[in-house]
């Protein structure tokens, strides 16, 4: 049998290569859209890559964590509960960046904002997986290359919030998100 | 050209990446194989030869069946990282495999930092006065000689170093007629802070058992023990604050006495312990709020989109959303009666359903035409 700690690591190297495989060619995408250089076909190109990409570590978020999970125990841990935290963030900027993409479509690229709005959307997933990469390099190493910025978190504390606390907010931002669903006129494709 | 100078300079960032340094930050004490220290300290490729001086000593020249002896491991002249972590092992082969010293028989009491494990890590302020790690065993059930080794992890000008002592010997001799000793015992390495700690010690052959303990380096004070049910009994006095005790078992009778090697208490501060099911509801929160703010920001800046096309804000209804409206032109007499405008207007947006221009047609033609049909 393989150690959950293993295969974690395993998942974890599949999800930042493609993370980062993605976030590369979103802000070439956007360079792209600025400066025009390269040309449509390329950009078309980078952003089919970013999209995909971003699937294929949306699909690894899951695998992740549940790998995560088994290998150790978080209840004992601020680290660990931080990292759990963390991953849900993450999972729900990812899913809304393969959300953005589809709504709006290779297109959204010939409109300045909406560059801007996704690629941050982006930068603000990739970010969170970053932190989540670099608590995991404090576990196993002691340390991470987040240090040489001087002021990157070690996330050492974690919140003490109670089940009821953390249900209301739970169903809170459940209740949010169905509305935004349900009730905010959908957007559409951007077209050229 | 510039192709040729972006990839060398994509090769030349390949190779200034670092050398590894194996798990800088220690891999905490447990009881480890000779090469379960990883294999990033003893692989040539990845590490390079320790310059440590290892030194044996204990406090006996032999030592009887099953009985204490303290041996004590000194470093000293190793390169030291800029955390200074030394990670010393106390083995009984070099193998690699089951060559703990409990795989030779022997029970590890204390290894002076709070546990008994036979890898315990350590800082080190400077490599002159380096560091000295003490174990407190009981020997084997057999009498023999038996080695030790002692090994050294330890990282050192962004190198993984590591270094195996020779072979120290040990015999381990039969027990003389009424010896006092220990029986097999679990001996106390950690607990509460506040809380006096009752010792008990599965002694024989002994007339007066006197438990010894120490704060740091500081004054040895006594206490006597008692015995009920073939058992001796002691209470350690409760610790207020994080200090370093120690204690000791003095075993005697007529003829011997006996005492077990100084064995180290680790102080159990109150851990951290949180709730996993409120953790992950509110990693469900994260999750579900994080998405909803960008679901939230993507129509909205698509609706905003739109209205920078010029379009009126009834108009800004999604293609999924025209089945509302449906029923309602149902009901509408034909368009072309009731508001006047005609279908094939040049003034009707591209995209836009029969419906939708009957419905926001006049609106739109008042915002963007000035009105008249």
């Amino acid at each position: 049998m393989i150690a959950a700690a293993t295969m974690h690591a395993f998942s974890t190297e599949m999800l930042v290569g493609s993370m980062t495989f993605s976030v590369v060619a979103t802000v070439l995408c956007l360079g792209e859209s600025i400066l025009e250089k390269l040309g449509e076909r390329a950009q078309r190109g980078l952003d089919h890559a970013a999209y995909f990409a971003a699937i294929f570590s949306l699909c690894c978020i899951p695998v992740v964590a549940l790998t995560g999970s088994a290998a150790g125990d978080a209840s004992a841990s601020p680290v660990l509960v931080n990292k759990m935290l963390l991953s849900g963030l993450c999972l729900g900027l990812w899913i809304g960046v393969v959300h953005g993409r589809r709504t709006w479509g290779p297109e959204m690229w010939s409109n300045r904002k909406m560059s801007f709005a996704h690629t941050g959307i982006v930068c603000a997933g990739y970010t969170a997986a970053a932190m989540l990469g670099s608590i995991g390099s404090v576990i196993t190493r002691g340390e991470t290359v987040g240090d040489l910025f001087g002021i990157w978190p070690h996330f050492d504390n974690a919140p003490a919030i109670s089940f009821g606390l953390s249900m209301v907010l739970a169903l809170l931002s459940l209740a949010a998100l169905m509305i935004v669903i349900f009730v905010q006129p959908k957007g559409e494709k951007v077209e050229s | 050209m510039r192709r040729a100078l972006l990839l060398t300079s994509l090769l030349l960032l390949v190779l200034c990446v670092p050398p590894l340094s194996a798990n800088p930050g220690g891999v905490g004490d447990d009881n480890r194989d000779a090469a379960c220290g990883g294999s990033c300290h003893g692989d040539p490729g990845l590490s390079e030869p320790s310059s440590a001086i290892l030194a044996f000593s204990t406090d006996r020249d032999s030592a009887y069946v099953g009985g204490p002896i303290s041996v004590s491991v000194t470093v000293t002249e190793m390169e030291l990282s800029s955390r200074g972590l030394l990670g010393v092992f106390l083995l009984s082969d070099t193998h690699g495999v089951a060559d703990t010293p409990q795989d030779a028989g022997w029970t590890i009491l204390s290894n002076g930092e709070g546990g008994a494990t036979n890898y315990a890590e350590t800082y080190v302020l400077d490599a002159e006065s380096g560091a000295t790690i003490t174990w407190s065993l009981l020997a084997p059930s057999n009498e023999g000689t038996y080695d030790f080794y002692a090994a050294v992890h330890h990282g050192g000008d962004g190198s993984a170093r590591m270094k195996i002592s020779d072979a120290n010997s040990v015999t381990v001799g039969p027990i003389p007629d009424n010896l006092p000793q220990m029986l097999p015992w679990d001996a106390m390495t950690s607990r509460s802070l506040g809380e006096p700690s009752e010792l008990s010690m599965p002694v024989v052959n002994a007339t007066a058992v006197t438990l010894e303990y120490r704060i740091g380096d500081g004054p040895i004070a006594s206490i006597n023990a008692t015995l009920s049910n073939d058992v001796w009994t002691a209470t350690l006095p409760a610790a207020l604050s994080d200090i370093s005790l120690s204690y000791r078992v003095i075993m005697s009778n007529d003829e011997f006495t006996e005492t077990t090697g100084w064995i180290a208490v680790g102080n159990e501060i109150e851990g951290y312990s949180a709730d996993i099911f409120a953790v992950r509801l509110q990693s469900m929160a994260l999750m579900f709020g994080s998405l909803a703010l960008c679901i939230s920001i993507q129509r909205r800046m698509s609706r905003t989109s739109k209205k920078s096309l010029g379009e009126p804000e009834s108009a800004l209804i999604s293609a999924n959303q025209t089945s509302m409206v449906s029923p309602m032109s149902a009901m509408a007499p034909p368009p072309v009666v009731t508001s006047g405008l005609a279908l094939d207007d040049p003034r009707r947006p591209a995209g836009w359903t029969d419906e939708q221009w009957v419905h926001y047609g006049p609106d739109h033609i008042k915002q963007n035409h000035g009105g008249g049909f």
